[in-house]
């Protein structure tokens, strides 16, 4: 009898822990398909310390990794095609519009007091690192994602350069040219520039950011809705002062492959020391100090002195994913404090939380981090927030590109492209009565 | 024979000539299926997506029928000839690249006397084509870089450059076209080669007795019987060059400007970036009937002549 009584009570302790384990890990076994970006640093970074997550909570994560240039439209012939391929997705902000029919909304799972503790969580810190940290990815009052990372270009430097050319960082696009005109050198006297004042994001998918960017620093801007667009929104006196500007620093101190390059080629450039400035995204912020694959560690600095893209990526959940409760666990737990801070110190450099872009000790690592910190709240905005931006952004590059190479006059290029813009817009509906 | 066993017998025989013997559309029934499935139908639903207006990053929005709307925007889209162009010239420099270097090449190597190491040579010609496009556009990036690409260390070693190879509009399609003939040249190589070799002997064995001189045998033996083989090398190089897009997307991606763009590209460009997916559509008609229209005006030539 008493034995039996042993095996009953055996039994019993054994379910009970079993379902104290359940309710621990109630996704254990569920594995989650994630879409990153191939080389993203902080994909690549949140990367590592996914066997973290795959411990705490007993599921699997599978990250597929798709280049930048592809992934907007693998991810959208996949997410129309409801194949339920991914679990979660990594948005940028620039595609959102593109990507919103097809993301689920994440307040059913933030309003759930057995999923989320809005409290203890702090979104207020996303808030607090720019107040467009949380409003880009959210439309009538629903959020479809947490922010992932998030950067703006500032301008990165050679300290040792400016300093032997008796120069302090350039505060405005002027200085940024005579600055980089007189950086533009021929060190060993072989009648070819070994060092160009500047690189620039000149292909097609990097120009218009960009261009952009000084758009706005010569006092140029872009309309917060997309029915108040004119065909003189670009073409103007400054939208013609910035294509020349461009085209200037083009043909006078850029080296002339940039036109194919973007950020990846830009940071390469300053990394291989053959670049004394440029305009580029806070992401690569690492690249210039590792000392496997740059030749200027510890030389190189940032400053911010214009207007340009918040580069505001975030982690969503898809219509079609079929795990949502425990993708809602994925980007929880990827977001949350703690994970942002071990991303960020794993070498994901953009963290969108401001305690920990305010982190004393990660401020002394990544030393450019007040610079991100003055340009997330001066100088971030957005563009318009449409899905046919990408047509728009390319009109620009297109007939920018041409001016560079030569082709045609900054005149005839704002003119096409501004008219090119507008009949997108117009033939999307936009300008309907 | 009575006549009534006549009369049942034709009976018989006209009851066998009705029934349809079903066992060959039941063969192909499986391949039709198949070819209706994955070619038939996608061609009528594109055919159809060709007349309305849609994108898939507007889902909610159906289909809105715009009649011929986008065959017009085509038609009136500068930016479209232009493409066209840049198509037609990419197509027929590089196929011609192709066709007088691989021919040349397959001349060299169906000599009876062997070359040494001619083995070797001609696995090493025919490696570029076995190389995926993508990856062919990879190893061109990384050969035309300013810096350390070896196209400008060749030329530095001539005293000549530096060059940059991506971001002059001419240069730059120079160097897509280099790239595409130094991949594909290999199989214009192969089917040429395999052609002579499959050649009689005896016409060239009576052309020689006859004193026919090394180019009269070329010209009036070799040509006339290669002609088959050398319209098939062309057709299908050239179909296959009009849709190029892995290599010059990896290499310009269309750029600078719209400089190296071809149809492929602007389709894509179309339907996958901006999702217009009826634009799109109309825009691949279109390709297609101008491949189709070539491709029959060719072969109508090459009949005439033979």
């Amino acid at each position: 009898m008493r034995k039996w009584m042993f095996l009953i009570v055996g039994v019993l302790v054994l379910a009970c822990c079993g379902q104290g384990l359940a309710a621990e890990k109630p996704y254990a076994g569920q594995e989650l398909r994630i879409s990153f970006i191939t080389g993203m640093p902080t994909d690549v970074a949140l990367k590592s310390v996914i066997p973290e997550f795959e411990k705490e909570t007993g599921m699997k994560a599978t990250i597929i990794d798709t280049f930048y240039g592809e992934v907007l439209t693998k991810n959208m012939v996949d997410l129309y095609a409801g194949t339920g391929a991914y679990d979660v997705l990594h948005v940028e902000s620039i595609w959102f519009a593109q990507y919103l029919p097809y993301l689920y909304p994440l307040d059913e799972f933030m309003e759930d007091p057995r999923l989320f503790d809005a409290a203890e969580y702090d979104m207020d810190d996303f808030a607090a690192f720019s107040p467009l940290t949380l409003s880009v990815f959210s439309r009538e009052g629903k959020l479809y994602g947490f922010p992932h990372m998030a950067g703006v270009p500032l301008n990165w430097y050679r300290k040792d350069l400016l300093k032997k050319a008796g120069l302090k960082p350039p505060q405005d696009l002027d200085e940024y040219y005579n600055h980089a005109k007189k950086l533009t050198q021929d060190t060993d006297g072989d009648g070819k520039i070994d060092i160009y004042g500047i690189a620039l994001s000149g292909a097609r998918s990097g120009l218009v950011d960009e261009w952009l960017s000084f758009f706005f620093s010569f006092g140029g801007g872009l309309h917060a809705r997309p029915e108040l667009f004119l065909r003189t929104t670009f073409n103007n006196s400054i939208g013609l002062k910035t294509v020349e500007y461009y085209k200037k620093l083009y043909d006078e101190v850029a080296p002339p492959e940039s036109l194919t390059w973007e950020f990846g080629e830009v940071g390469s450039a300053m990394q291989r020391g053959v670049v004394a400035m440029m305009w580029n995204w806070t992401c690569g912020g690492r690249w210039y100090d590792d000392p496997e694959t740059s030749t200027v560690v510890g030389k190189v600095g940032a400053n911010t002195f214009y207007p340009a893209r918040f580069g505001l990526n975030a982690l969503s959940i898809p219509v079609d994913g079929p795990k949502k409760e425990a993708s809602f666990e994925f980007i929880k737990w990827a977001m949350s404090k703690d994970i942002v801070r071990k991303t960020t110190i794993a070498g994901g450099p953009n963290p969108a939380r401001a305690s920990v872009v305010n982190d004393p000790e990660l401020t002394k690592k990544y030393w450019w981090f007040p610079a991100l910190r003055h340009a997330a709240t001066r100088w971030a905005r957005m563009y318009l927030e449409i899905p046919e931006w990408s047509a728009i952004d390319d009109a620009l590059a297109i007939e920018f590109q041409k001016v560079c190479s030569g082709e045609i006059s900054p005149e005839k290029a704002l003119e096409v492209a501004s008219n090119n813009a507008y009949e997108i817009l117009e033939e999307a509906g936009y300008f309907k009565e | 024979m009575s006549c009534r066993a006549i009369l049942t017998g034709s009976y018989e025989m006209m009851k066998m000539q009705n029934k349809v013997d079903i066992t060959p559309y039941l063969l192909i029934s499986a391949a039709a299926a198949i070819l209706f499935v994955l070619t038939i139908y996608p061609l009528i639903y594109s055919l159809a997506l060709s007349f309305h207006k849609f994108s898939i990053a507007r889902p909610g929005v159906a289909w809105r029928f715009v009649g011929v709307k986008n065959y017009a925007k085509v038609f009136t889209d500068p930016v479209f000839w232009r493409i066209i162009l840049n198509t037609l010239i990419f197509s027929c420099s590089t196929v011609g690249l192709q066709f007088a270097i691989g021919f040349g090449l397959a001349l060299l190597f169906s000599r009876e006397v062997q070359i040494r190491g001619e083995g070797f040579l001609r696995t090493a010609l025919i490696l570029p084509m076995m190389v995926p496009p993508i990856l062919v556009g990879l190893i061109w990036l990384f050969m035309y870089k300013k810096d350390f690409g070896i196209v400008n260390n060749i030329l530095w070693m001539l005293n000549v450059g530096p060059v940059t190879w991506l971001s002059k509009p001419f240069i730059a399609f120079l160097a897509i076209i280099a790239a595409e003939t130094w991949e594909w040249t290999p199989f214009m190589f192969l089917l040429l080669l395999a052609g002579l070799r499959s050649l009689p002997s005896d016409i060239y064995e009576s052309s020689e007795v006859d004193g026919a001189s090394t180019w009269q045998i070329f010209r009036y033996v070799t040509l006339p019987l290669l002609k088959p083989i050398i319209a098939v090398a062309l057709i299908i190089r050239f179909m296959d060059a009009f849709r190029i897009f892995d290599m010059i997307f990896q290499l310009t991606g269309g750029g600078p400007g719209v400089a190296t763009e071809t149809i492929s590209l602007y389709i894509y460009r179309n339907g996958f970036r901006y999702f217009d997916m009826g634009f799109a559509a109309a825009l691949s008609y279109i390709a297609l009937i101008i491949i189709v229209i070539f491709t029959n005006v060719y072969i109508k030539v090459l009949r005439r002549a033979t």
